[in-house]
C-alpha cells in the first residue's frame, strides 16, 4: 500500500500535501478508475520524492500514465529553477530522448488490407530490431561526432528524409549545445553500432489506421482522416543514451556528498544547473538525445523505401510525410509564466510528451493555429491517440501531457497471466498482425499488462491539457 | 592467499562445487570445457516492479553475494543452450565504490558493460577480495553467439532505486532493481 496521502482537488487531480522536507507539494493526475490502481503502487511516493529536490518549482506533478519507475516516477514532470535548481540524469531516464514519431500516408485501409503480411514481413526482416541489433549505416567517428551534435539534421544531409521533415520534428530533430567531447568512450562505442535500429522491449514500429476523428480542425491540419493508413515509431537513443545517463548518475552519486542535497533515493542523483557537472550532464544528454531523433528520422526513411517497395509505389503516390516527432523522456531548458514573469526552468519529462498550445512560437508553423501534436502510443491492442497541446498545459503542467498508458502489470506478473495463451493469436483475432523477435517480449507487452489508453487519455482531455484529435488502430505491428 | 596464474582459478576459491552434469537445474552457466567450473549458483528470486525487475539474492559472504549478484544478471538476461562454449578470455577487473550498495551496483555496471558494450558473456567470476569499498574479482567468459545464448530481455542498466545489502540469518541479502 502507497503510505503517501492523496487528497482530491478535482475529478482529475490529486494532491500530495508539502509535509516534511518537501520542497513543494506533488499533484498526480488521475480519475478514480487510475487513483483506485495508485493504491498498490510506489509511484505516488515518488512524486513525493521528487519534491524534496532543491529548486523545483510550483507542484511536482505526474500525468495519468504514472507508475512505478526508478528514482523518478514513470510519468513524472518536474521544472526547476535556473540559478537554485538541479538537473537529475534519472529524472530523464536511461533511454535518452524516447519518443514517437507519427507518419502519415495517402494510402487507405483498402490499398493495402491485402498487403499487410508482405508489408509486416518486409519491415521485421529490413528494419533491425531486438537486443544487440546492428544497423545498416556504419558510422565513422567523424560522422558519429555530427550525429551528436545535429541529430536529425545530419540524417537528412546524409540524404535519409527531406528538409520538410526536420519542420515537424520536435526542436527541429536537435537540441544546441550538444557536445560529444562530454560523451564517454564506452557511450560513443555502443552508438557506434546502432544507429537505425528499433530496440527491444516496449519499442515498435506500427501501421495503424485512423479509427476515429474527434476534432475535425486539428486533424485537418495535422493532415490526418477516417480510414488512412498511418505509421507510428517508437524508440530512443538505444545503447549510447543508456551509457550516457549511465555514466552522469554515476558521477554524481560519487560526488553527492559535494552537493550537501540530502537524497530520499540513491537514484535522484542530481547536480547543480549552475555547476559544471550540471552543465555538462546536459550537453552530454543533448548528445544522446540527437541521436535518437537521427535514429528515428532513419528508422522512418527505412520504412519509406520498405513501403515503395513492397507496393511497388512512387513516393508521390504514396504520400508518406512526417506529422511530428515527439520526444518523451529529455530535460529541456524552456520558458513559461511563473507569477506573472516568464522564467527559464529546465523541465524533466519522464515519460510525459510536451504539450504546447496553439500560438507558441516553438510549434510549427503549419500547426500553430491548432497546437502541437501530442502523440500517445498505446499497446498492441488497443492502437493509439494523436491529441493536440491546449493553453492550460501551460499554466499547470510545464507544457506536458501523458506518454501513453502506462504499464499496470510487472513484467513478471505479465508472463504468468499469459502462460498457456497465444498472444499473437489473440491479437490475430483482434485483428493486429505482429511480428516479434521473442515470445517473452509479447507476454511482458500483452495488452492487459497496461492501463487502459483511453481511461489515460481521458483524463488529460477532460483536464484540459491537451485535446483528443484522433484514435488511431494498430493493424500490424513488430517488435524487438 | 590466492594464486592465480595464467587465468586459472583455484578450486578452493568456489564456494559451490564445480560444475557436473546432473546439476544443471541449479546452475546457470555451466561450462564445459575451458576452466569448467561453473559461477556459484541458485538463490535468487525476482520480485515485482511495474516497470522494471526487481531482484533478490543471497550469498553466505560478501563475496558469494557478489559473485551471484552476476549470475543472476545473466540468467535474467540470457537462456543459454547447452554446447560447448568457447572461453575466450579471462581477465581481473578491479572495482571501487563508495560503500557496499555502491560497490555492488558500480560492479553490476561493469559486468553489464562487458555484455552491452563488448558482446561478451561472462560465465564465471571469482571474487578474490572484497572490502566495503573495493572488490577484485576475476571473470572468464565467451564471445556472445545469438545461436547459443537467446536473449531474454534487454537489461539497459543497473538502478540505485530500492537498493539494499543486509545481513541475514545466514549470510547476505541483496536487493537490486534493473532497468530494462
Amino acid at each position: 500500500m502507497s503510505e503517501v496521502k492523496l487528497e482530491r482537488i478535482d475529478a482529475n487531480r490529486w494532491l500530495i500535501p508539502q509535509t516534511g522536507s518537501m520542497k513543494v507539494p506533488g499533484v498526480i493526475y488521475a480519475n478514480e478508475k487510475i487513483r483506485e490502481l495508485l493504491k498498490n503502487d510506489e509511484s505516488p511516493k515518488q512524486v513525493a520524492n521528487v519534491a524534496h529536490l532543491p529548486g523545483i518549482v510550483n507542484y511536482s506533478l505526474a500525468m495519468p500514465d504514472i507508475h512505478w519507475g526508478y528514482g523518478f516516477p514513470i510519468g513524472g514532470v518536474a521544472a526547476f529553477d535556473m540559478d537554485e535548481g538541479i538537473v537529475s540524469p534519472g529524472g530523464v531516464g536511461y533511454d535518452i530522448n524516447c519518443g514517437c514519431r507519427l507518419v502519415a500516408t495517402d494510402l487507405t485501409l483498402a490499398d493495402v488490407k491485402d498487403k499487410i503480411k508482405d508489408l509486416t514481413t518486409a519491415l521485421y526482416q529490413n528494419i533491425p530490431s531486438g537486443v544487440g541489433s546492428t544497423g545498416q549505416v556504419k558510422l565513422s567517428g567523424k560522422d558519429q561526432k555530427k550525429v551528436l551534435e545535429e541529430g536529425a539534421r545530419w540524417a537528412v544531409k546524409a540524404g535519409y528524409g527531406s528538409l520538410e521533415d526536420l519542420e515537424t520534428t520536435e526542436d527541429g530533430g536537435a537540441i544546441s549545445g550538444a557536445d560529444p567531447e562530454l560523451v564517454s568512450a564506452r557511450a560513443m562505442e555502443r552508438g557506434k553500432q546502432q544507429l537505425g535500429t528499433l530496440g527491444s522491449g516496449n519499442h515498435f514500429l506500427e501501421i495503424e489506421v485512423v479509427q476515429e476523428i474527434c476534432d475535425e480542425t486539428a486533424a485537418q491540419a495535422f493532415g490526418l482522416r477516417k480510414g488512412q493508413i498511418v505509421i507510428m515509431i517508437h524508440s530512443g537513443s538505444r545503447g549510447l543514451g543508456y551509457q550516457i545517463c549511465d555514466d552522469y548518475l554515476a558521477l554524481m552519486v560519487k560526488h553527492a556528498q559535494e552537493t550537501g542535497i540530502a537524497l530520499p533515493d540513491r537514484q535522484l542523483a542530481c547536480a547543480y544547473l549552475a555547476s559544471p557537472r550540471g552543465r555538462n550532464y546536459l550537453a552530454a544528454m543533448a548528445c544522446g538525445a540527437n541521436y535518437a531523433w537521427a535514429n528515428r528520422q532513419l528508422l522512418m526513411h527505412r520504412t519509406r523505401e520498405i513501403f515503395e517497395k513492397t507496393l511497388r509505389m512512387a513516393p508521390r503516390e504514396l504520400g508518406m510525410r512526417l506529422v511530428y516527432d515527439v520526444c518523451h523522456n529529455i530535460a529541456k531548458i524552456e520558458s513559461f509564466q511563473i507569477k506573472g514573469q516568464t522564467k527559464k526552468l529546465c523541465v524533466h519529462r519522464k515519460g510525459a510528451t510536451r504539450a504546447y498550445p496553439a500560438g507558441h512560437e516553438a510549434v510549427p508553423a503549419r500547426y500553430r493555429g491548432v497546437g502541437q501534436p501530442v502523440l500517445i502510443p498505446g499497446d498492441m491492442g488497443s492502437g493509439s491517440y494523436v491529441l493536440v497541446g491546449q493553453p492550460k498545459a501551460m499554466e499547470e503542467t510545464f507544457g506536458s501531457a501523458c506518454h501513453g498508458a502506462g504499464r499496470l502489470m510487472s513484467r513478471t506478473q505479465a508472463t504468468k497471466v499469459s502462460r498457456g495463451r497465444s498472444i499473437s493469436r489473440e491479437l490475430a483475432d483482434q485483428g493486429v498482425l505482429v511480428m516479434a523477435g521473442s515470445k517473452g517480449t509479447l507476454s511482458e507487452e500483452m495488452p492487459e499488462a497496461y492501463k487502459n489508453l483511453n481511461d489515460v487519455v481521458q483524463v488529460v482531455h477532460e483536464a484540459g491539457i491537451a485535446k483528443k484529435v484522433a484514435k488511431l488502430k494498430s493493424i500490424s505491428c513488430i517488435k524487438g | 592467499m590466492i594464486k592465480r596464474g595464467a587465468g586459472v582459478i583455484l578450486r578452493e576459491e568456489f564456494i559451490n562445487p564445480p560444475f557436473s552434469k546432473g546439476e544443471d537445474q541449479d546452475i546457470i552457466f555451466a561450462l564445459e570445457g575451458g576452466l569448467g567450473y561453473a559461477l556459484p549458483m541458485q538463490k535468487y528470486k525476482v520480485f515485482n516492479h511495474t516497470a522494471d525487475i526487481g531482484c533478490e539474492i543471497f550469498g553466505k559472504t560478501r563475496k558469494e553475494l557478489f559473485a551471484k549478484s552476476v549470475a543472476a544478471l545473466f540468467d535474467l538476461m540470457l537462456e543459454q543452450k547447452s554446447g560447448k562454449g568457447k572461453v575466450s578470455a579471462t581477465q581481473s577487473i578491479t572495482v571501487a565504490g563508495s560503500d557496499l550498495e555502491d560497490l555492488l551496483i558500480n560492479f553490476l555496471r561493469e559486468i553489464l558493460y562487458f555484455f552491452n558494450g563488448q558482446q561478451w558473456v561472462v560465465t564465471n567470476c571469482h571474487v578474490s577480495e572484497i572490502t566495503r569499498k573495493h572488490i577484485v574479482a576475476q571473470l572468464s567468459g565467451e564471445p556472445y553467439n545469438p545461436k547459443k545464448h537467446q536473449v531474454k530481455i534487454e537489461i539497459k542498466a543497473v538502478t540505485y532505486h530500492g537498493l539494499s545489502i543486509k545481513k541475514a540469518k545466514v549470510g547476505w541479502k541483496a536487493r537490486v532493481i534493473f532497468d530494462v
